[in-house]
């Protein structure tokens, strides 16, 4: 129960609208994408500006209230639960693009502006923010710094850490900051540092993003395999020509049949056992020699078919496929769990492999669609949550494909994070004074620890609660 | 210090440390009482623990390319010298990712990762005896500026010692990777003030099948600016950029100043470019060695002083127009950077007031020691500047790596 006081006091220095305490209204904060951590918060706060920000959280840390920001919640790792109650702060009013700078190509913006909406901004000026998290049309600027997030385009352009140059940050002690700028700066890279701290590290209400040029032209290729192990030999052979695709997708047999099982069939071969979703962008000038490289290295590894989109309607149609695999997995089962590992992309057969065994030994589904180019899987295990039995499997099968990432040199986490889901795996790869080198760091920006508390690290707490096994709530226009 | 402490004894016994030669390199002027050689990590951690206890301060050295850069240093008493540290390890071509030990110099890496087709992208000084770690730790710029491009984002994961010698690691070995706090990002650029870096895993580039330098030459920083921006929208990007004044340009052989263009990419892109650049600005072939000269240039030169302006990209030439009067010039637009070398030390104050104009910041990468005791190299504390020094404090809080020499005299 919060103190009164406390309501007066956010009440007093925002305004009545902006802070919501009736459970009913609350209720919606209660958790993210990843359905299992659920924590109603004591109140949420609604503000419109930095200075609200930054006036919620000084009055949280004046009565010793933990607080968490929230964007759209589409987060899959429980980052926005509030994990001890208290306060959610919602940044999703502040949404405005503030300011362009053409000459520059930068844009700065407040955190709550929707992903895609700063693309569709600047559209008109030939330019685009590239960070594409398959939630795009949903997820905002701010969760997308704090989980650090990538998409199938950050093979080639990097993930948000690499368009963010700026921010304008809420210290966890109600301090605001302005760090980095359009130009570099001396001293600690601390917006390198503040991207991906999963919200530990304070709330950012603004930042200054990097444009891109939109490419002269894309062409999409699909090519089919008829094993797995072949067409992950052809990721690593495409990745080693030295052309760098804008993205590079794999489908297994599973989650092909799924999709070509759903209302909007891509028209993907069925008899495949792995489909290679390939884009390319550039200059005109190269695109008919990068096609025939890409194409010379499936073939060399026995692609079956190997399709090129004509244009931009078949471009639309071979997306639509991997797009839509994510909502047809949904529909499969009444849960699913989404796991997301990564691992050398020369170790992908061998593991793809490995997961095999392990789904067939706990008796579950594996369905793998992930960013190969980047040796990022998301094998999607479709469970039936009330079902404690499977559920025991779904997990431990979930822990061991990822201590078999961990084993051949990969990591826990490609994009969505640790928050509240991985932070008892962080010890597969991280031994205690690694992790006391991150909670002295957190010690820094948040002393007092109120600012997103209990996630990232392994805490103590009874097992019973961080063996809740997350499921992945659709969310509208967005897949995986 | 005093040679004869017990402390030192037990350097000297227990870590092989050795007194100072001639050889020894100097930073500002001063040598430090011991060299620790460590041959493996655990000999890093060791030596680390030692002058923790004692605490001695320590600065780490690689192939001592950039020891001028930063400010004096509050103490020293000791080297790290981690060039025993070296070697490419792990090189998976299929994986475009190596581990290299901290001290394998530049050279010694491209070499290994030629002979796989593949290259590091990161450019340095002196690529022969600077190493990675020291390459990494001193933030070199580089002139590479693609998105996911820049030295800070080569650096994938790493092992280093913290100042009390405690191993650590962070990141990892695959390119794609969010499990903790991006730490990479906050060692790259540290100067040694935090950790030392005793193995690096970084993510590679295959070598272009083609690469073209073209010059571009211009009556003024102003007309280089026009041409910039007549081909800032071509679709195929340049690797990398860079505009020298007439004195820089000797090399290329003309008194004017000079726009270079530097692109790598398939012989059919590059072929593609090149006429899409000569229809909108007049250009010349130009050696690719002339990067050489690029690359080499904040350290070569006879001058005394040598400025490293930072501001907006597109600000660049309004800068170099600013600091044109003076010796040798080099600015990367892209990179929003440019590099003054000047005899005249009375210039400084000037030069730091017109980049103040352009909302820029000014780095002393050379000065001389005497003028260092007056500045601070990294000119007023920047933002977020409390945050830098309490990170500084948590990690190493007896103050014993590289003390005093990075911002703020931290
Ligand atoms: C269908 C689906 C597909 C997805 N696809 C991808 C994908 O391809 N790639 C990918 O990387 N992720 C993906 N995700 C995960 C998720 O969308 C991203 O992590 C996204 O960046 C979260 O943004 P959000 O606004 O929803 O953040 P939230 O879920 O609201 O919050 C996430 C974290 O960010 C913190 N936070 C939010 N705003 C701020 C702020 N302003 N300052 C500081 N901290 C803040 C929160 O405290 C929390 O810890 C997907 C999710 C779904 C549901």
């Amino acid at each position: 129960m919060l103190d009164p006081t406390f309501v007066d006091k956010l009440v007093e220095r925002l305004r009545p609208e902006a802070v919501l305490v009736s459970p009913h209204h609350v209720l919606v904060y209660e958790c993210d994408g990843s359905t299992a951590f659920r924590q109603t918060p004591d109140a949420a706060v609604l503000p419109a500006t930095t200075e609200d920000v930054a006036a919620a959280i000084r009055t949280c840390v004046e009565h010793d209230v933990p607080f968490v920001g929230r964007g759209a919640g589409t987060g899959l790792s429980g980052g926005a639960t509030p994990a001890e109650g208290g306060v959610v702060i919602s940044l999703a009013g502040m949404n405005q693009l503030l300011e362009l700078d053409l000459d520059n190509r930068l844009a700065r913006c407040q955190t709550g502006i929707v992903n895609l909406q700063i693309s569709k901004k600047v559209a008109e000026h030939g330019l685009y923010f590239a960070p594409d998290p398959s939630s795009q049309s949903a997820c905002t600027l701010g969760g997308n710094i704090a989980e650090n997030s990538g998409g199938p385009h950050c093979f080639k352009y990097g993930a948000t850490t690499a368009h963010v140059v700026g921010l304008t940050v809420v210290l966890p002690t109600g301090e605001v900051v302005e760090l980095g700028g359009p130009q570099d700066g001396v001293g600690y890279d601390l917006v390198g540092l503040f991207v991906g701290s999963e919200g530990t590290f304070g709330i950012a209400t603004e930042a200054l993003v990097r444009l891109m040029p939109k490419p002269e032209s894309v062409k999409t290729l699909l090519a089919a395999f008829r094993s797995m192990v072949a067409a992950c030999e052809a990721v690593s052979d495409i990745v080693a020509t030295g052309i760098v695709p804008a993205a590079l997708e794999m489908l297994d047999r599973p989650t092909i049949e799924v999709v070509e099982a759903g209302v909007v069939a891509a028209g993907y071969p069925t008899d495949a056992e792995a489909v290679l979703l390939i884009e390319l962008d550039g200059a005109h000038h190269g695109m008919e020699r990068m096609e025939r490289e890409i194409r010379n290295a499936c073939e060399a590894r026995g692609a079956v078919s190997f399709t090129v989109a004509r244009n931009e309607e078949e471009q639309a149609r071979l997306w639509l496929g991997r797009k839509a695999a994510f909502g047809a997995m949904g529909r499969l089962s009444t849960d699913l769990y989404v796991q997301d590992g990564v691992v050398p992309r020369s170790r992908l057969p061998e593991v793809l492999e490995k997961v095999g065994e392990i789904a067939a030994r706990y008796r579950i589904k594996v369905a793998n669609v992930f960013h190969a180019g980047d040796g990022n899987l998301h094998p999607c295990i479709p469970y039936d949550g009330r079902d404690e039995e499977e559920r025991h499997r779904v997990l431990e099968a979930g822990r061991e494909i990822l201590e078999l990432c961990v084993a051949v040199g990969g990591s826990i986490s490609g994009e969505h994070g640790i928050g509240r889901e991985k932070s008892s795996y962080m010890d597969l790869l991280f031994s205690e004074h690694d992790l006391n080198l991150m909670r002295a760091l957190r010690e820094v920006w948040n002393p007092a620890g109120l600012c997103n508390p209990n996630k990232i690290f392994p805490t103590s707490h009874g097992c019973g609660e961080a063996m809740s096994l997350p499921s992945v709530a659709a969310v509208p226009g967005a897949w995986i | 210090m005093d040679l004869t402490t017990d402390g030192v004894a037990r350097l000297l016994d227990e870590v092989g440390a050795r007194p100072p030669t001639k050889t020894t390199p100097r930073i500002d002027g001063m040598t430090p009482a011991l060299v620790l050689e460590p041959e493996d990590a655990d000999g890093c951690a060791r030596a680390l623990a030692l002058c923790h206890e004692e605490e001695m301060a320590l600065i780490p050295v690689g192939g001592a390319t950039r020891l001028g850069i930063g400010n004096l240093p509050a103490r020293l008493d000791a080297y790290l010298d981690l060039r025993l540290l070296s070697g490419v390890e792990d090189h998976i071509p299929g994986d475009l990712t190596a581990a290299l030990g901290a001290g394998t110099t530049l050279d010694a890496v491209q070499e290994a990762l030629g002979r796989e087709g593949q290259f590091l992208p990161l450019d340095a000084p002196d690529p022969s005896r600077a190493t990675i770690g020291g390459i990494l730790a001193s933030g070199e710029p580089g002139m590479r500026r693609r998105p996911g491009g820049r030295p800070r984002d080569v650096l994938v994961g790493f092992e280093a010692v913290l100042a009390d010698g405690t191993p650590v690691k962070a990141g990892g070995r695959v390119v794609k990777n969010v499990a903790g706090y991006e730490l990479m990002k906050l060692v790259v650029g540290s100067l040694g003030t935090l950790a030392v870096l005793t193995r690096v895993f970084v993510r590679l580039r295959a070598l272009p099948e083609k690469v073209l330098t073209l010059c571009c030459s211009a009556r003024s920083a102003r007309d280089a600016s026009e041409s910039w921006r007549r081909l800032r929208d071509l679709p195929l990007a340049p690797e990398a950029t860079a505009l020298l004044n007439p004195k820089a340009s000797a090399a290329l052989g003309t008194n004017e100043w000079s726009l270079l263009l530097r692109y790598e990419g398939l012989s059919e892109e590059i072929e593609g470019a090149a006429t899409d650049v000569s229809e909108r600005v007049k250009v010349e072939p130009a050696s690719d060695s002339i990067w050489h000269d690029v690359r080499d240039f904040p350290t070569h030169g006879e001058s005394d002083l040598c400025l490293r302006g930072q501001v907006a990209p597109a600000r660049a030439f309004d800068l170099a127009h600013a600091w044109q009067d003076g010796g040798a010039l080099m600015g990367l637009p892209d990179a929003g950077l440019v590099y003054s070398h000047t005899e005249s030390l009375d210039a400084l104050a000037d030069r730091r007031d017109q980049a103040g104009r352009l909302s820029g910041t000014v780095v002393l990468e050379k000065v001389p020691s005497t003028m260092k005791r007056e500045l601070d190299v990294f000119g007023d504390p920047p933002r977020g500047f409390s945050l830098m020094k309490r990170i500084k404090e948590k990690l190493d809080p007896r103050g014993v790596l590289s003390p005093g020499r990075f911002v703020g005299r931290i």
